[in-house]
């Protein structure tokens, strides 16, 4: 359904496609992160600069003045633990970039595996491009909502389990987004997020909506990480949970419990 | 180092079995009652009036968890639970609010590192509890772990013991000064006999003991029972349970209840006959195995010796309540503070790369106060260690003192909790640490114990000062209240229950506790301490002016006074919570 041709891409893979030059590099960290050190023929698009660009057109324009075009395979990466990652791939394939994957490593992870970083300001030709905006990786408002009272599939929460228990969309279940995450990659591994979801009785052919907090970037880590454990009837939620409770709408709570206090933080 | 060699205590089919229950289960295809029964004999509680999600108990018998262990907690609770773990009265890790159908998945993965959480909770036996010290203790005459270990391993999954009326438990102490054996269904105390020009080793078995809406001691089976008869002797008593105890009435069919309607020598009587039969039956196979070696490590020939020298205050002040030097000379254990046993993930990997630095044991003990104790750790290390603990935020002082206050869960996920004593024990802990009342000597060995409700699971009639909460009504409205007690304890061979004082609304039980102290430190003798003091009220001896109890509460009751409720509305408010206070509590799982 999403039509993308690969999920992600190893640290060791990656270094056959830099060879070849055969990519396009994002680079989704702070522009001063980048000019410290990035990996060799990344270029820089700050994730606060996508979330600016609010709209399909800003968005495009942007990516395009960069210098990445419709046919481009892209690889995007950052140093928080590939949320950020995610969340700028989403925005590419949400515009029908469809190849764009994350690297399944941080910017940490990688120069700590001995590779190459470089200092070199890779900017690219600016790109002619039209947005071509693929619907059905997103979900609006109304979606979810219909989603919901129509019991068609499954909507995540992937925040922390203790954000959920205060408040969730009513229908959400619980899927906290570590358990698409792994501490010594990006992605945990597809075998165990498949056993997971399937022990809470999610199918490959159920439809699932993902959202968080406000920024939707752990919802597309979770969206990355769904697709990449063969879920591909996923939908993000992007406007996240910030949105449904500003538009006033209803909300479930677990009550008569103070289960904050069972924090060590 | 070496590897230390783990024990297995998991079985790889019963996370499938639990898979299969739960599906069944959502098929309607099992009853609610015998679901329940199932998952309680699983370690699976419902969490706060929410069926959908549960506290799973994670068994670790005696305490002893590995640093591989303490990973697999941290990767679990980031997952499946709420990014913490807890360390509960029984040397056991819970993992709070996880979904119920997450836990098959949850107990395959602690299969891999071989702990299980099957007789966790229910009508079992469960976690066979040890003295964090035992192996360590200047006063033990031998290590009961192995022992402790190879009792878990006899009891775990035997048809003796998967249906008793109640739950059963067994604790074992170092030694006679220090301990929980004397308030468990069976407690043993280790001791050796001299007997023909050599040495016997055995136990002495306290039985009938408990803590709940009726509380018992335990008592003395005989003078010393020889090793070779431990085995026998614990059949011997959970048999009888098992055909004499009251099946009908779960509100008070502990063994503790049976034992007192039957009067102890009676009681006795009857056990030393049922071992008689038990012997004689047993088939010849049977031994107790004795599970894992008594860690000994040579000295560090550079040892200097010059650990107290180091470091500022604050190190002194953490080395005071926080170390104990081991019988084996140059060695201490270091006791680390949890706030009331909640432990973040990352402070669990923390915790074992630390272990597997500083301690050649390579394992780490869960505590029956909600700690971790870390033994072996060369006292040349310790300034460093206490270094790398504050750079994972357990570097609190107080661990082995009145600060390190036991708090059950309470309202943060338990049905039957009427109050949040959970949170209420971390406030107390912050405040007496923030007073620097760790730092008095006289306090070293006193306790504050809170429990949610009055089935003890805190243990508050145990402690110096222990409170139990309920809710009590002021004209009209419901306000959150605590009945204090004081001069309960249980060290060893020595216990006695705390006697009720006084009520405390719920916000008010930290001034309470402070001006307690006060008095105490203004009316003390020289070099007596907190315990001691509160002894001689109790008794009626106290130093002038705090003579008995009654005086105590008279100095007390002021601080303790509820205005009604549009003059005090805070009062009206239990810790934690926005809104105004309502006992809500249903009906309890420690009961399957």
């Amino acid at each position: 359904m999403c039509g993308l041709s690969r999920v992600t891409v190893s640290p060791q893979e990656l270094q056959v496609m830099l060879e070849k030059r055969e990519i396009k590099i994002v680079d989704g960290r702070e522009r001063k992160e980048y000019d410290k050190g990035h990996i060799p023929q990344a270029i820089s698009i700050a994730i606060q600069e996508t979330i600016q660009a609010e709209n399909p057109d800003r968005l495009t324009e942007l990516f395009a003045s960069n210098g990445i075009s419709r046919n481009d395979a892209i690889v995007v990466y950052d140093d928080t633990f590939g949320a950020y990652a995610a969340r700028i791939a989403w925005n590419l394939a949400y515009l029908g970039y469809g190849n764009a994957s994350v690297l399944d490593a941080t910017f940490s992870m990688y120069r700590d595996l001995g590779y190459n970083v470089s200092t070199d300001d890779s900017s690219l030709p600016p790109q002619e491009a039209k947005p071509e905006v693929k619907e059905d990786v997103l979900a609006t408002i109304d979606y979810v909502e219909n989603f919901v009272s129509e019991h068609k599939g499954h909507l995540l929460d992937v925040r922390e389990r203790l954000n959920y228990l205060e408040s969730h969309i009513p229908g959400a279940s619980s899927v906290p987004w570590r358990t698409f995450s792994n501490n010594m990659k990006v992605f945990q591994d597809p075998g165990r997020v498949e056993q997971i979801l399937t022990g809470r009785g999610i199918s490959k052919d159920d439809e699932i909506i993902t959202y968080c907090g406000g920024a939707g970037t752990l919802s597309s880590l979770a969206f990355y990480g769904l697709l990449l454990a063969g879920y591909e009837k996923v939908r993000l939620y992007a406007k996240s949970f910030i949105e449904w409770r500003s538009l006033g709408r209803p909300v479930d709570s677990v009550k008569d419990a103070n289960y904050w206090d069972l924090s060590a933080d | 180092m070496e590897r230390r060699p783990v024990t297995n205590w998991a079985r790889e089919e019963e996370p499938e079995r639990f898979a299969e229950m739960v599906k069944l289960y959502r098929q309607g295809k099992v009853s609610e009652d015998n679901f329940r029964r199932f998952r309680l004999q699983n370690g699976t509680y419902s969490s706060r009036f929410q069926s959908d999600f549960s506290m799973l108990r994670i068994k670790v018998p005696t305490g002893e968890a590995t640093p591989q262990q303490m990973r697999k907690v941290a990767d679990l609770c980031q997952i499946f639970s709420i990014g913490s773990a807890h360390v509960s009265t029984r040397q056991n890790f819970q993992l709070h609010w996880l979904q119920l159908d997450d836990v098959p998945e949850i107990l395959r993965e602690l299969s891999k590192v071989g702990l299980t959480s099957r007789e966790a909770c229910g009508n079992s036996i469960r976690n066979v509890i040890d003295s964090p010290l035992s192996g360590i203790c200047p006063f033990e005459h031998f290590d009961v772990t192995p022992y402790a270990k190879g009792l878990t391993k006899y009891f775990l999954r035997n048809p003796l013991n998967q249906n008793l009326p109640r739950k059963f438990k067994i604790n074992f102490s170092c030694c006679d000064q220090h301990g929980l054996a004397r308030i468990g269904d069976i407690g043993l105390i280790p001791k050796v006999i001299k007997e023909d020009g050599g040495e016997r080793k055995g136990f002495q078995i306290f039985l009938g003991g408990g803590l709940g809406a009726g509380s018992f001691v335990a008592e003395l089976l005989e003078e010393f029972t020889p090793e070779e008869d431990l085995i026998a002797s614990c059949v011997a008593v959970v048999r009888f349970y098992d055909r004499s105890g009251d099946r009908g009435k779960m509100h008070r069919n502990r063994m503790r209840y049976l034992v007192h309607d039957l009067g102890f020598e009676k009681f006795r009587t009857l056990i030393l006959d049922e071992r008689t039969i038990v012997k004689a039956t047993m088939p010849a196979g049977v031994k107790l195995e004795l599970i894992g070696q008594t860690s000994s490590f040579a000295q560090d020939p550079d040892y200097t010796g010059d650990a107290i020298m180091k470091g500022d205050d604050q190190y002194q002040g953490w080395f005071l309540n926080n170390v104990l030097p081991q019988k084996q000379k140059g060695f201490s254990s270091v006791t680390v503070t949890l706030p009331a046993g909640d432990v973040s993930a990352d402070q669990l990997v923390g915790l074992a790369e630390i272990c597997e630095n500083y301690s050649p044991e390579g394992v780490i003990r869960l505590t029956p106060n909600q700690n971790f104790v870390l033994r072996w750790v060369n006292e040349d290390d310790l300034f460093e260690v206490y270094g790398k603990l504050v750079g994972i935020g357990l570097g609190n002082r107080g661990a082995n003192s009145m600060a390190s206050t036991v708090g059950c869960s309470g309202t943060t996920s338990c049905n039957l909790a009427v109050t949040n004593s959970h949170r209420l024990a971390k406030e107390i802990q912050s405040k007496i640490l923030d007073m620097n009342l760790d730092l008095d000597h006289g306090l070293k060995t006193s306790s504050i114990k809170i429990s949610g409700c009055p089935n003890s699971c805190g243990q508050h009639e145990i402690a110096t000062l222990g409170f139990f909460g309920g809710a009590s009504r002021v004209e009209g409205a419901q306000a959150p209240t605590y009945q204090m007690l004081i001069g309960g304890k249980a060290n060893g061979s020595t216990a006695g229950l705390g006697t009720t004082l006084m009520r405390v609304p719920a916000k008010k039980v930290l001034d309470v506790i402070i001006k307690a102290i006060e008095l105490y430190r203004s009316s003390r003798e020289e070099k007596e301490n907190m315990v001691d003091w509160m002894d001689r009220v109790v008794r009626g001896d106290g130093p002038d002016g705090v003579r008995n109890s009654t005086d105590l509460k008279s100095h007390l009751e002021p601080l303790a006074a509820i205005p009604p409720v549009e003059l005090a509305p805070e009062a009206y408010v239990d810790w934690g919570n926005d809104e105004k206070f309502r006992a809500k509590t249903a009906k309890g799982e420690c009961a399957a």
